[in-house]
Order: C-alpha cells, then structure tokens, then sequence
C-alpha cells in the first residue's frame, strides 16, 4: 500500500490538468485516475471478472460483471450504483463490501482475491476515497445508462510486451516479461503487474502472475497471451530440441541436409526459406527428399484424390527424374479429376448440401462450382458471386450459398468462419475474450446480412434489420473490425456489396490468408494457423512471414488456387520423406518431415473400387459414379459413414486424425460389405487376372503397383511366394482374395505417407 | 518383440474357457488373464507400455488410499446421455410455483423423498429417488452442443491446443483388466453433439468408444458387422490377420531402414508394425462367449419389458448385460432432447394425440428405473455408477414456438449408485431454473466427482504421445463431497 500511494498521489495531483484538457477535446476520452484504468485492471487481475464468477452472463452472488471486464461502464454502474450503491462505503472506503469481500474480510463465495495490505486493494480503496468516480474530472459521476453499444472507449492505444519473441537455451530457463500500456492521451504504464498471463500450454510454461516471470518447461514453440483491459498480446517462446551440445554431437548422423534456401524470384523457395529457417531456429532436423514412387502416389491423392493411373505412372517414370516432379505437379493442375475432386472440396468448405425442398438447386450450385473450376475463375470472384447472386437458386447456383444459414446471425457466422478463418460466435452474447471481436462487429455484420431475404429465391430487402442483444435495439451494420456502415436504403450500392468489397479486398488481412492456410493444410496436413477455421490475435501461425507472403503470392497470381498449390508442391518441404529422423519423431507442427495422414473417407472408398476395378454404390446415384463426384454430402452410405465423412454443418476442418479409425472401422473392413461383396464376387480385377491365367507372382506385383506404386521389395516377395505356394488348388482364389483383402486394408494404402 | 510366424489362433469356436457366462464381474476379473490365453495382445501405441503399466500402478494406489472405506469406489459406469440439452424444468428441477412461462406446459410429483419434487412424467423414478441424487446447480458458459458435449464428457473445455479424452477413453486405458470385450461401449451409436466427437482424446484410437450400432430395441438387433460376412470361413480370416499384419511389418522395416531413428518404438503410431484396434476386432468376432454379451433376447421378457420397449430402455438392458461381463464404461445414447420447440409433445407425448404418454421423458423414466431396480435386484448397484446428463438445460422462459432453447447457466444432472448416496438434492437453482443459487458445479467438478467414483485419483496425470503430461481434470476441478 505505501509503495502504491508514493507513487500515486503525485500522479493525482497532475491528472485533473490533463485530463480536463483531454474532456475538452476529446469528449470521451478517458484518461488517468478512472474506473477504467485503475479499477477494471484489478478486477481482470483478480479474477473476479472471470465466466466462472461474476463474470458469468448472469453474474454470481447477485453481483455481475462484464466477461473480462469488457464493458466497464456496465461494470461502473453494478458497483456504484445497484444495490442501492451498498457495495461502496464512502465514509469508510476500508468497509466498502467490494474491498470486504475480495479481501476476504466478510465472507467471499469466491475465496479470498485480494490481500487487504496489497497494491489491488491500495488501489480499490484509494479510488473510493477519491469519490468512486467513473473519472477524476467528471463531477457529474457519470451514469452509466445512456447507450453503451459503441462507448466502451479504453483509452487504451497500444500494449507493448517486451521480449514478444524468446529464444530459450535451456529447460527451466526463466525470463522476466515487461508489458508496457500506452494510452491515447499520450500516458504510458508500467503494467506488468496487472496483466493476465495465460499459456496455451500450462505443462509446458509456468508464469509467476505478480511479476510477468515466464519459466519454459517443454522444448517447442510456446504460446503465452498478455491480456490487459481490452487488448490480447501473443508471447511466442522457443526452446530449441536438442541442446547445443546433444546437437553437435548429433549432427553428423542427424542434420544431413538442411541448407539457407536463399530468397529467390521462384516462390517454392519462399516456402522452404522460411520453413527451414524454422527448424533451424528449433533445431530440428529435416528428414530427406521422399523416393520418386513416394511423390507420386502423394502428389495424386492429394492434388487429384486418386490413384495415379498406371500410364500415368509410365509417362513420370519416363521423364528425366530432374522435371518429372514439376511436370506431374503441372499435369495434375490442369487435369480433369483436379476440376471434379476440388469442386468437391470447395463445396465441403461452403457447406453445400441438398436442401429438403430442392435437388435442382443443389445441382445447379454444384454445376456452377465446377464451371469456376475448369474456367479457372479467381477465388475472390467466386466468392464475390457467392455473396452477390441473386435470383433464383434452382437456376442461379452460387445464390445458394445464403441457403446454408437459417438467419442472419447465422450468416454472419457463416460468412465469417468459412472466408475469414474467425469464430465471430462467440460475439453474439459478449466481446470475444481473446480476439478483436465485439459484439458490434458480430450484430454489425448481421444486420448487414439480414438485408438479404433468403428463400427459394435470394433476393434484397434493404429495409430489414436485426436487433442488438445489448441495447435492445436496431443494430447498426459495420464491417467486422471495420467501419460502420450507413443505413441509406440505396438501390444502386446495397450494404452487402459495400461488405464484400471490403471482404475480397487485397488490404483484408483475413480474407487470402484464411484460403491459403486451408489450401496449405491440404498439402501439408496441419495448417500454419491451426485449426484453420480458428484466426484470432492469440492463435498466431507458427510461420507467420511465410503465411503473409505465400497469401501475397495469391493475390498476386489473382486468388489463383492452381498457382499457390504448385508453390508447395514444388517445395522441398512438401517433397520430405514422412519417416521420421533421429530427432524429429515428435515434431507435428514444423515439417520436418511429411505429415502422415489418413486417406479422406471419399478417397480411399474411390481408391478400393479403383484397385479392384469394381465401382461401388452410393445412395441411387448411377453405378460408376465416384465418392469424390457425390453433389449431395448426405447421399447414403454406410461405407462413407464408416470411413469417416466429415458432417455437411461444419467446412471439413476438423483434425484429420479424428477421422475412421475405431474398432468398428476394423470390423467394417474384416465383415462389413464394403469389400468383401466385391472381393468375392467374379466381376472384379483379380478374377479376370485368374481367368486370363496370370501366375501369383504376376499379381501380386501388378496389385502392388496398382495400389501402391511400387514393386514388392525382395522380403515382401520372398513372403508372398511361400504363401502363395503352401495353396491347394481348390484355395487358390481365396488365396489370392485374402492376399489382395490385406493389400486394401493394410496401413499404407489406407494413408498418404 | 519376438514375431510370430503365423497369427495366433483364436479360441475355438463354441466350448472356449473364457469365464463370461452367467458369472459375476468380480469371478470375471480375477479369470481376466484366461481370457487372452493364446493371444498375443501388443499395446504399442505411441504408449510404451512399461510406461502404462507404470502410470496405472500410480494411479490405483494413489486412489484406493484417497477414497473413503465406506463408499467402495464403482467398478463401472453407465453414462445416460441425453443428447440435444434436456430441459431441466420437465425433468430434474421444476418449478411448481414460478409463473407459467417458466413452469411450462407440464405439472410435478412428488417423490419418496419428502421436499423433492420431480417432472410429472418420472413417476418410476420418483418411486426410486430414495436411490438416487440430484445436482441441481451444475454451471457451464457453453451453450452450443459440440462445445457443450466436450466440457461435460471431458471435465475440459474445449480448447485447440489439445484434444481431450472422455470419461470413457480414460478409464478404459486405465483399466487394468485383459479382456476381449471393447472396455468404451456406445449404445446405440456414440454420435454426441453433433457427432463432432470421436470421444477418444489424445488416448490410442482403441479406448475410443466402440458403437455398437443397431438398435437394441429391434428384434433383429445385431452389433454391426460382427458376424463373419457370409463367404467367410475362420480360416480365412485368421489368414487374413497373419497377411495384413505381415504387410505392416513390412512396411515398418522398410520404415526402419530408412529411418536414422534407433529405437523403431519411438516412431509412433502411423508407423507400428500392429494395428491395436484391427486385433481387438479379431479377438471380439471370434470369440462367440464375448459376441453372447450382445444376446438381449437372452433376457426374460418381463424384465426386457420393465425396461421399456423403446431404443433406451433396451440400450440400457444391453448396458447392465455388458457391465455385468466386465465392461467398465458404457453410454447410453438417448438422442433427440433438442427440443426448441412442442415441448409437451417431444417430452411427454412422443406425438401428437397419443393416448399413452411414450415421448422422450416417459421412455426415459422407464429405462432408468428399470436399470436402477434390475441393477439393485442382482446386487451390482453399489459398484455401477449411474450418470444421467446431457450437454446443458434449456431456457427458463418459454420460447414463440412453445420449446426451450440452450440454456447452460443451470442444469441438472441426476447421479444413482456406485456408493453415490441417494435421496437428496446437491445444489439449488434459482426461483426459475435460471441461475445455480447456491454450490454451483462446473463440469470440471462433475468429472473430478466421477472419477473418484470410479476409483481414479482426478488429479492423475496422463502424458499424451508427445509427452505432454495433462491432468485428468483442471486444477480447479473439486470433488462434490456431499454425493457420497
């Protein structure tokens, strides 16, 4: 307390000059001794402001706080005013209940959260003695019920934390934090002591709360969030994998290759500059180039969801090995099955699915998805038509977009994960806790949306509006983070066109880089934010720079899709082997090595019927049609269901490892239908072979090429021709059945590695 | 690990030595080992399994000294999860004397236990409450199902970083006994919240719960896929086994040679020579006293009856049949409690017009009254763990469309047996089912509270494959004392 009160009262005696200049200029503006900075810091700090205490939507104990204390004028209001203003003792400031019952002197349900001699208290106390204003200057006492949708001003310009990026050398190293808060009236805090540190991995890092101490547990990249009043800072720190020493002694055998790729014109090399300059930051050692066969079989499934054809196969293995890698990346871009597995792919992510009254406008989206594929159409001008069609959306496809959201907040929460990455959900109730997301922008962009009438026909209805949770009225339409919008019913510039011109705008930090980390996920298995329908202040990617630059390159090339995949797929990071290197075995985030990853349900269901050359049914489609050809996301299918389609309600971003796995994915394989119908049946691949007279040794490599493009290795070999040769001739068949059964369920053809 | 040439055979077929039928669960465990005779069981993944047979030493011993002697901790748990967010005012906690629009369309009833009242749709259940408890003030701020569903199924919030486990996945890895029943059983189908959930966590894919797949109240109920497909014989598909557990050793040679990696057990999971979850399959199809544990037309039809004949009361009856041969964790998924909108008709009518009351909360009234009573009656009550939940309440007020919409502020959850003590009500709500009134419980606390049933310590840690160690439930976790 008498360390908080030397430095204060000098403060105080300034402060009314300062901020009386301040009332007169600029209105509003808080500044020095107030509510907001010197009260709503404890309280954050404290914890009283938490969801699980008063900070719940309801409050706790009859006393209600903002979440985070978000709305401090509300907060204002519940201490000084409500309870017929009982929880502020002017007379006696010590006796106020607020400082009884955080320091625990009566009792607290929420336990003791001040001590009554500390600098929290200090401050509460000194506030109340001052007159519990809501600013030193402001005789009035201000009240807090005019309207407080836009008002919620912190004052607060920017927060600094220093060091923002730690290198550490060893485990348990500690390092001191310093958070600096600069307001907009040009005073700046020390306010180390009032920030709430948070790790995103609380076994990895230890923070001292009082003193910003930051001690690193685990080896990795760690994440550490600064809060203070309404601004959220990452924290990264690194602690490299092996120690100097352990490296060293290591690197002969463990680091063989992991040259400075220099910054060149070509972008592949701006992947592999900026992922090697990570793994060289962690220590982490790079697992070699994959083998040819490897690159082709992945590069197939992942550009085009199939099997590579055997001439397809016969064309790479002809080439010279130093083009064939680009030439097969550039014969998969511009083919047909490229067009038909990523028209599935962007309909997964807007969430296309067949409405109860309508398959022809199902049909017609789908169609017109495909149509922007083979044209090459730019990203943003699909996405601009999706948000702009209007007419009828059994003709009209990309007018259906709208169809996938029942409401306008709906919408607003559609439009927001699916093309800026952003949860904006969790502002409809309260200001997002960890990101720039208000309850303005969520309601904001609602009331934009909501201007759009959406039935069989999409059309505008510039008059609607949606209602503002918080004031009880209209909400006014904004752009997210953005500017509000004028409520002007004007024919000629609707507000969704002022919206999605900000939204594909090239200045949108959100609008490319939500598309590329999704189309980097695809490639790589894990995106540089992840989940990549998560981008908030304190989820930062773990390649920042490369991200910002590979999202540069797409909007150079015109939000061209083909372009920005080529990029990676010509990298020597997406090139890796997926066998893990002395060293590198836990690594799932730097791409030290391939990430290894189940084949998509509709992939792999496509890649058996393929080997076995038997087309399996789906729903009343017609016989032949592919699981990657399927409009309808809900076309019945036991084997798809199994295998691990992912749910029409959400853009297919969940973690892949979520995907089939599970005793009954196993019992499905071994029992179900799904290849045993067709295995056993005569019209397959492997009755013809017999038929035709081929020896074991001929099917059994020619399977091994067809599923996974290579020939059987000498042990393999060797294994299947004393197998093979113990049969009966009665057993044959079903010899060969079983053998091709374990060829289709066995681990690397069910993945991509 | 030394390999075997051939796969090793199954047990035979029809006069095996496994000790399920007809025996008790303890005569179960202490016969466990049997069960695996011949069976080269390998619970490599990612797990070393010194390390698993290390943590779980820890964690009994820690957990028998913490419980109290006279409430012997459950050996399992039956989960009754009411998918969809139950509306708390119909069920648990109504509120006779709040104004119409809170009290909804249904009336209450007296219970066994003077003071506490029910919905007028649990009357069975009412005559049992002397048997059961209630937490009337469990608190969570997430209202939407999938983020809803995980923090009530996991004790965590969800949270990108990391992907917990649920109750289920945890106490099958930490269960100790061998067995070739599946220790995570879903009836019908475990597609929670949304299905946005496969349950399992950062725990090897087989501790997943496994779905049993048909619906037990259909004549012709069967698990999904567990009889052989027609054109299969034994035979083949122990040749099957050996072939494709060839083809994953071989392709983890390869792995080997090409890895600088010295220890190969170190490369994980994707790259194991065995495949957990295909051997477990293979143990359970082929082993006809385990596939019996499934026979619900074993049951005697009265009994099946006191059940209710509807898919709860028959996933609950398949539910004490699996508990009964030794599985520790079953869910009984009770779909379709989203109800925004006729909620006299979705809750206590089942459809418009109908002349017996056969809606959500009757079906549910007579499948856990069934349990309770069936459970007591063969003396498995005391250590079988009852859980009654779903992912939150619904609103106070009622809606324009005459439902109830998310409501997670106050909820109930309703807790019988596994040394739970019964007949009284843990946590109030408001006057109108709005806000916890006094001890509020997270579901943090819930989870610790299960845990410690189940003879677990919830301050445990685990480590996930990447050796990060996580705590069974947050730090703030408490255990709610009063239940037991």
């Amino acid at each position: 307390m008498c360390f908080v009160l030397s430095i204060h009262p000098v403060v105080f005696r300034l402060l009314p000059v300062v901020a009386l200049w301040f009332w007169a200029f600029a209105g509003h503006t808080l500044s020095g001794q107030s509510f907001v900075r010197e009260i709503t810091p404890v309280l954050t700090k404290a914890g009283c402001n938490q969801g699980a205490c008063h900070g719940a939507a309801a409050g706790r104990g009859g006393f209600r706080l903002s979440l985070y204390g978000s709305d401090p004028e509300a907060d204002f209001h519940e201490i000084v005013m409500r309870l017929g203003g009982r929880r502020i003792n002017h007379l006696d400031p010590q006796s106020s209940l607020l400082l009884l019952k955080a320091t625990e002197t009566i009792e607290h349900g929420g336990g003791q959260r001040l001590v009554s001699s500390g600098s929290g208290a200090a401050r509460i106390e000194q506030w109340i003695d001052q007159g519990a204003k809501w600013n030193v200057t402001d005789e009035s006492s201000r009240s807090a019920t005019e309207d407080t949708a836009a008002t919620n001003d912190f004052g607060l310009q920017q927060l600094q934390v220093e060091p923002i990026l730690s290198i550490l050398s060893h485990q348990g190293q500690t390092i001191p934090l310093k958070v600096t808060a600069t307001f907009e009236n040009g005073d700046s805090e020390n306010v180390t002591g009032w920030t709430v540190f948070k790790a995103e991995d609380e076994s990895a890092v230890s923070i001292d709360p009082d003193t910003g101490e930051i001690t690193v547990n685990r080896r990795g990249r760690h994440i550490v969030i600064a809060r203070y009043l309404n601004q959220v800072v990452p924290v990264e720190l690194v602690l490299p994998f092996l120690s100097e020493d352990e490296a060293s002694l290591r690197e002969k055998t463990a680091r063989p290759n992991l040259p400075e790729v220099p910054r060149r014109k070509d972008p592949s090399s701006l992947v592999d500059h900026w992922v090697n300059q990570k793994l060289d930051l962690l220590n982490l050692p790079s697992s070699p180039s994959c083998d040819d066969a490897t690159f082709l079989r992945r590069a197939c499934l992942d550009l085009t969801g199939r099997l590579p054809t055997p001439s397809q196969t016969n064309d790479y293995l002809k080439l010279d090995s130093e083009v064939r890698r680009t030439w097969l990346v550039d014969s998969l871009l511009s083919s047909d099955e490229f067009n038909c597995y990523w028209t599935q792919k962007l309909a997964k992510l807007f969430r296309l699915r067949k409405l109860p009254d309508s398959r022809a406008a199902m049909e017609a989206y789908h169609r017109w998805l495909g149509q922007q594929l083979e044209e090459h159409a730019g990203y943003d001008s699909i996405v601009k038509a999706l948000l702009l069609a209007r007419g009828d959306t059994t003709e009209v496809g990309p007018a259906n977009f709208y169809r996938t959201a029942d409401n306008p907040r709906e919408r607003a929460e559609l439009v927001s994960e699916v093309f800026m990455a952003s949860r904006l959900r969790c502002a409809n109730c309260h200001n997002h806790p960890l990101d720039q997301w208000t309850q303005d922008d969520y309601h904001g962009l609602a009331a934009i949306l909501a201007t759009i009438s959406v039935s069989q026909s999409v059309v505008d209805q510039p008059a609607a509006k949606v209602t503002h949770p918080k004031t009880g009225r209209d909400a006014l339409p904004k752009l997210p983070a953005g500017a509000w919008l004028s409520r002007e019913v004007d024919a000629d510039q609707p507000l969704a066109t002022e919206f999605v011109d900000w939204l594909v705008a090239k200045e949108n930090p959100l609008f490319a880089k939500a598309i590329v980390n999704r189309l980097w996920k695809v490639m790589m298995g894990r995106g540089l934010v992840d989940p990549v329908d998560d981008f908030r202040q304190t989820n930062p990617a773990t390649h920042p720079e490369l991200l910002e630059e590979l999202s540069s390159e797409f909007v150079k090339s015109g939000y061209d899709i083909r372009a920005i995949l080529r990029v990676m797929a010509n990298s020597n990071c997406y090139q890796r082997s997926a066998v893990p290197q002395l060293g590198n075995v836990s690594d799932v985030a730097f791409y030290s090595h391939y990430n290894v990853r189940p084949l998509q349900a509709e992939v792999l269901a496509d890649a058996i019927s393929d080997v076995l050359d038997s087309p399996l049914a789906y729903g009343n489609q017609p016989i032949g049609t592919r699981a990657v050809e399927l409009m309808d996301p809900q076309t019945p299918s036991r084997a798809l269901d199994t295998l691990g389609r992912c749910s029409p309600e959400s853009s297919c971003d969940q973690s892949l490892s979520t995907l089939s796995a599970g005793l009954g994915a196993k019992l499905f394989l071994l029992n179900g239908d799904f290849i045993n119908q067709r295995l056993e049946n005569e019209n397959n691949r492997l009755s013809r072979w017999i038929t035709r007279g081929y020896s074991d040794s001929e099917i059994v490599r020619d399977f091994y090429q067809l599923a996974l493009q290579r020939l059987p290795r000498s042990d393999e070999r060797a294994y299947w021709e004393r197998q093979l040769g113990e049969a009966q001739s009665d057993d044959r068949d079903n010899l060969l059945r079983d053998f091709l059964w374990s060829l289709l369920a066995c681990r690397e053809f069910t993945h991509n590695q | 690990m030394k390999r075997l040439h051939r796969y090793p055979r199954r047990q035979s077929e029809g006069h095996g030595n496994l000790p399920y039928s007809g025996l008790l669960r303890r005569d179960f465990v202490r016969a466990g080992t049997l069960a695996t005779g011949g069976f080269a069981i390998t619970l490599r993944d990612g797990f070393g399994i010194a390390d698993l047979l290390r943590m779980q030493r820890i964690v009994a011993s820690e957990v028998r000294q913490g419980v109290n002697a006279t409430s012997p901790a459950a050996k399992a748990c039956i989960l009754i999860w009411l998918d969809g967010g139950p509306s708390h005012l119909e069920t648990f906690d109504p509120k006779p004397e709040a104004p119409v629009e809170v009290r909804g369309p249904l009336s209450s009833i007296a219970t066994t236990v003077p003071g506490i009242r029910l919905g007028e749709c649990l009357p069975q259940t009412a005559a049992l409450m002397d048997r059961v408890a209630l937490i009337r003030s469990v608190t969570s701020p997430l209202g939407e199902h999938q983020f809803g569903t995980h923090y009530m199924m996991t004790g965590y919030q969800p949270t990108p970083v990391l992907d917990y486990p649920s109750f289920g996945a945890v106490y099958s890895f930490l269960n100790q006994e061998v067995s070739v029943l599946p220790k995570n059983v879903a009836v019908p189908q475990f597609n929670v919240g949304g299905a946005g959930m496969n349950g399992g966590g950062y725990l090897p894919t087989h501790h997943r719960p496994f779905s049993v797949g048909g619906d037990p109240a259909k004549p012709d109920f069967q698990v999904r896929d567990l009889n052989y497909f027609p054109s299969l014989s034994t035979d083949r598909i122990d040749r099957r086994m050996e072939f494709i557990e060839s083809m994953n050793r071989f392709g983890q040679n390869a792995v080997e040679q090409e890895s600088s990696q010295a220890r190969q057990e170190t490369l994980g999971e994707l790259f194991a020579d065995s495949d957990p979850d295909l051997q477990r399959a293979y143990q359970l199809m082929t082993s006809s006293e385990a596939k019996s544990a499934f026979k619900i037309d074993e049951e005697r039809d009265a009994l099946r009856e006191s059940y209710g004949m509807k898919t709860v009361g028959q996933s609950c009856l398949l539910a004490r049949r699996l508990v009964e041969r030794g599985v520790p964790f079953v869910t009984v998924n009770h779909k379709g409690w989203d109800t925004h909108n006729q909620l006299a008709t979705r809750l206590k009518d089942g459809f418009a017009g109908a002349k017996t009351p056969i809606g959500l909360i009757p079906s549910l009234d007579r499948a856990l009254s069934g349990l309770i009573t069936d459970l007591d009656q063969r003396g498995m009550l005391d250590e079988t763990l009852v859980v009654v939940m779903g992912e939150f309440g619904r609103t106070p007020k009622l809606n324009t469309a005459g439902g109830r919409d998310h409501w997670p502020r106050v909820f109930s959850v309703l807790m019988a047996g596994g040394g739970i003590r019964g007949g009284q009500v843990v946590g109030q709500s408001d006057s109108v089912g709005e806000s916890p009134f006094d001890h509020p419980v997270t579901p943090s606390d819930l989870a610790a509270t299960i845990y410690t049933q189940l003879g677990i310590d919830p301050t445990a840690e685990l480590q996930t494959p990447d050796g990060r160690p996580v705590r069974l439930t947050p730090p703030e976790a408490e255990i709610i004392a009063e239940l037991t």
